[in-house]
């Protein structure tokens, strides 16, 4: 039971810096009928975070990790009616995670770091070369040198620098 | 003999699809008496009517058959194309081959034999039928009102604005109804009182007015054009001629009795006027009340009032009044909170409904505009609103929605806002229904201005705990319970129609739908209509509406008066039940089963006669007659018996 006089339903003030106002958010759920990352496991609904955002739901929104799973296609963001801009939630709420907790690590920063992408790409190499594509997509992951520089940039961060022990690539 | 033409509609293929129209036509050239047949598209289109009239003259036809849709949907156009021709109205039948048959039936052969035999008894039918006039019946062009809300305003300002004489009544001391009791309107936020009191003093100053206000029906009878009405005028134990209003007797008195206007958040005395804007402002003693006249002593009013406008003998007066027209507004009121078990019926101090709410938001209210809760007098900082309270429960209370709560909910949270600035606010919701011009925009400009939380899902329970009202519900959009220790609740109850409403419709003889409010003639064509000619009805009488809809529907109730009245008489259809004087004994059954008091015994002759206007053509008295006195013109017992002998011949 959430006991709403409790939460800070002033949440979404201090979270959505880059997105449109949030409170517009009618819960049609168009943002996830055409997101992609919906159908993964586990699934990424968008409009759900933006409501646990609105009820000021921090403790669970801290542990979510399907703000991680968002492949950034921006899909939501052309469909929805109401301007709230889903994409940029996602990362406003990314950002606020990793600011609000130092020690809060997504499984997904490995991931970047490992292929520069969020998703374990490694995985969907069968279903590519199936529907015809090249096994590895055509983006830093498969430029061996290139993703050397990018961890090498890597390493001077924070999160990869004080948590190396995840990052051996 | 007469020369009959027949004439098929295909209805496009709503007919034709299923009955073959040709072989209709085909078969009825056959029958007897028919001279001319033809099958047609569209019968009712302009070229359809241009060939009846067109074939009328040609074949000099004496009576037409239009085998089509139902006798309510087209029998005028046919019978007005028919006269334009030169036939007699009633020398044109429809034969119903759409919804008594194409409609109904699949089977092509089955259906189209079908058809050729309801034409075929069509045919039997008009070959008996005579050439009738209509009934020429008088207007008493007056008007009554009944409902003193803005509905009944409206509709009573109409008529008398068009030059019409009106009696408006009203059951309470004053007019106004519940908009009287309304802080600000949506979806623009004016004063209600500020846009309606304007209304009431003209109604109460129209000279084509005469309010009778603490006033019932007692009686209703006649028709359209003329009924006669009994009115009760209930004793107010004020002479209202004398009283000027001056209040004293009000603050003397010193009995008390909780304030219906504010919704039990306050007492007044046994003399009262419920708010300070009445029309007209003038007090009523309550009797059940009044110590005096439950004890014998006190008449401290009596004492007081220096003009000696209070006057313990008056008795309630009856009024009789002839009216054409008959507009019924009489509102609706909202269900009790005691009916709400898990809302904590009634026992709960903090949990209010809809119109309380309204009455701490009133600047001319209880709390002088400050929302404070009723229990102690706070002013809650967490405030929840639950709507659909009782609507849209066909389990347990009313299965409709009541349309105007999303509405004044989102009003209600907005005006909290801004008039507790750090309060928060959260309204449960089913669905949020903002159907009307501008209220989306309304409802989206609360939910992001004032910072409102929504959260889709119904109440489960409401319980006192310290003085917390706690609030327990649930969000569906994250499938996870919520509770909430409120300080205030208030509860946007199901509209329902008012309690008197069941017995004044028994008296004027119209009808209410299954959740009690009054039916309409056609919910699309006819929406402020009566079924029974001369009455009308108008506002939340009819079902829950808010304003601008009651004000467009009492418009048009009473552009429908207005219009009956234009007339120099109405025509009433001849085609009713006529008593042969020489067969009729006067035995009376038939005065039993009229179900529109049409019958009555002439003493003098010793037979029954029918009342022409009241008649309705029903049919009851001929079937019931047993001695054949009674027939109605154009359904005699020969052309039944003839037509029932072609029914069943087509077998
Ligand atoms: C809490 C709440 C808030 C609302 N807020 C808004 C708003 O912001 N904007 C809006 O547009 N609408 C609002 N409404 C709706 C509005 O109140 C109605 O649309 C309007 O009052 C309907 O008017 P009416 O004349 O049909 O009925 P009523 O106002 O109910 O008037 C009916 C009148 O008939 C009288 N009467 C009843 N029976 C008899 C009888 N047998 N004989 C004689 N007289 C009789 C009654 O005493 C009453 O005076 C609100 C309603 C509620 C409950
Ligand atoms: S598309 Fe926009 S309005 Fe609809 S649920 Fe998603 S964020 Fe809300
Ligand atoms: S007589 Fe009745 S109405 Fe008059 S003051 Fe006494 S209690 Fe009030
Ligand atoms: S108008 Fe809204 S609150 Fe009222 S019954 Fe309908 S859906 Fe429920
Ligand atoms: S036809 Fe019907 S309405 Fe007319 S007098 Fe006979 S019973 Fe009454």
């Amino acid at each position: 039971m959430i006991d709403l006089t409790k939460t800070n339903t002033g949440l979404w003030r201090e979270i959505t810096d880059n997105c449109g106002d949030i409170r517009k958010c009618f819960n049609c759920n168009t943002c996830v009928a055409g997101c992609p990352a919906a159908e993964g496991d586990p699934p990424l609904f968008i409009r759900n975070l933006v409501r646990k955002v609105l009820l000021g739901l921090e403790d669970e929104l801290l542990e979510d990790e399907t703000p991680w799973l968002c492949v950034t296609c921006s899909a939501c963001e052309e469909m929805c009616p109401m301007g709230v801009h889903p994409f940029e939630v996602c990362l406003d709420i990314r950002r606020w995670q990793s600011k609000n907790d130092e020690t809060y690590i997504p499984a997904a920063t490995a991931e970047i770091f490992e292929t520069g992408h969020t998703q374990a790409v490694g995985q969907v190499q069968e279903k590519r070369k199936a529907v015809g594509l090249e096994a590895v997509p055509p983006t830093i992951i498969k430029f061996p040198e290139l993703l050397k520089i990018f961890q090498e940039m890597l390493r001077n961060t924070d999160i990869v620098r004080e948590n190396d022990y995840m990052f051996r690539s | 003999m007469k020369r009959i033409g027949v004439f098929v509609c295909h209805c496009g293929i709503n007919i034709a699809e299923t009955v073959d129209v040709k072989r209709v036509a085909e078969e009825a050239m056959q029958m007897e008496g028919v001279t001319y047949a033809q099958d047609y598209i569209y019968m009712c289109s302009e070229p359809g009517q241009a060939l009846v009239r067109e074939k009328i003259k040609e074949e000099n036809l004496d009576a037409i058959i239009i085998a089509a849709c139902s006798p309510t949907l087209h029998e005028s156009t046919f019978r007005a194309a028919a006269e334009e021709a030169g036939l007699n109205p009633w020398q044109c039948e429809i034969a119903n081959i759409r919804e008594q048959c194409s409609w109904v039936h699949t089977d092509r052969e089955k259906a189209t034999r079908k058809a050729i035999n309801i034409v075929g008894t069509i045919v039997q039918k008009t070959r008996l039928n005579e050439s009738l006039e209509p009934i020429p019946v008088s207007i008493t062009k007056k008007a009554l009102v009944i409902g003193g809300g803005i509905a009944g305003i409206q509709a009573a300002l109409d008529i008398a604005d068009s030059g019409y004489k009106v009696i408006l009544v009203e059951k309470e001391s004053s007019i106004g109804g519940h908009m009287a009791q309304l802080s600000e309107t949506f979806p623009t936020l004016d004063c209600s009182q500020c846009i309606l009191t304007p209304k009431m003093v003209a109604a109460g100053k129209h000279p084509n007015i005469e309010l009778l206000t603490y006033s019932e029906i007692e009686e209703v009878s006649g028709y359209v054009g003329n009924f006669n009405v009994r009115i009760r005028r209930k004793a107010p134990f004020v002479d209202w001629s004398k009283c000027n209003g001056c209040g004293l007797c009000m603050e003397k008195c010193p009995a008390k009795v909780s304030s219906v206007f504010d919704r039990e958040l306050t007492t007044h005395g046994a003399i009262y006027v419920p708010f300070p804007q009445a029309v007209p402002n003038k007090p009523v003693i309550v009797k059940d009340s009044c110590i005096y006249f439950k004890t014998g002593k006190c008449r401290l009013c009596e004492k007081v009032c220096e003009i000696g406008a209070i006057n313990f003998e008056q008795e309630d007066q009856f009024i009789e009044e002839e009216v054409g027209a008959i507009i019924t507004a009489t509102g609706f009121e909202t269900l009790p909170v005691a009916d709400l078990a898990e809302y904590g019926a009634g026992d709960v101090p903090d949990v209010i409904d809809g119109l309380a709410f309204e009455r701490l938001l009133s600047a001319s209210g209880p709390t002088v505009g400050e929302v404070r809760r009723p229990s102690d007098g706070m002013v809650p900082k967490e405030i929840v609103f639950v709507q659909c309270a009782g609507s849209r429960d066909p389990e347990r209370y009313k299965p409709y929605c009541s349309k105007i709560c999303c509405m004044y909910t989102t009003k209600h949270a907005l005006l909290y806002k801004h008039r507790v600035h750090d309060g928060q606010s959260y309204i449960f919701y089913i669905d949020i229904r903002t159907g009307g011009k501008g209220y989306e925009e309304f409802y989206h400009n609360a939910e992001e201005e004032e910072g409102i939380i929504y959260l889709r899902g119904k109440v489960a329970k409401i319980f006192r705990d310290g003085d917390k009202t706690v609030v327990w519900g649930t969000d569906t959009l994250t499938g996870r319970n919520i509770e909430i220790a409120a300080d205030l609740v208030v509860l946007a109850t199901a509209v329902i129609p008012k309690d008197s409403t069941a017995e004044l419709v028994k008296k004027l003889r119209i009808h209410t739908g299954p959740n009690g409010f009054l039916s309409e003639a056609h919910p699309k064509l006819r929406p402020v209509e009566s079924i029974n000619s001369g009455f009308f009805i108008a506002g939340a009488a009819q079902g829950p509406r808010d304003i601008p809809e009651t004000v467009a529907q009492a418009s048009a109730a009473a552009c429908k008066v207005i219009s009956l009245f234009s007339r120099d008489h109405l025509e009433q259809d001849p085609a009713i039940a006529w008593v042969d004087e020489d067969l009729c004994g006067g035995c009376r059954i038939c005065i039993s089963v009229c179900p529109y008091d049409a019958r009555e015994y002439d003493e003098e002759k010793g037979i029954v006669i029918v009342n022409e206007a009241l008649c309705e053509g029903c049919g009851s008295c001929v079937a019931a007659c047993a001695c054949g006195a009674t027939q109605q013109r154009n359904l005699s017992d020969s052309q039944i018996k003839s037509m029932v002998t072609a029914s069943l011949r087509g077998e």
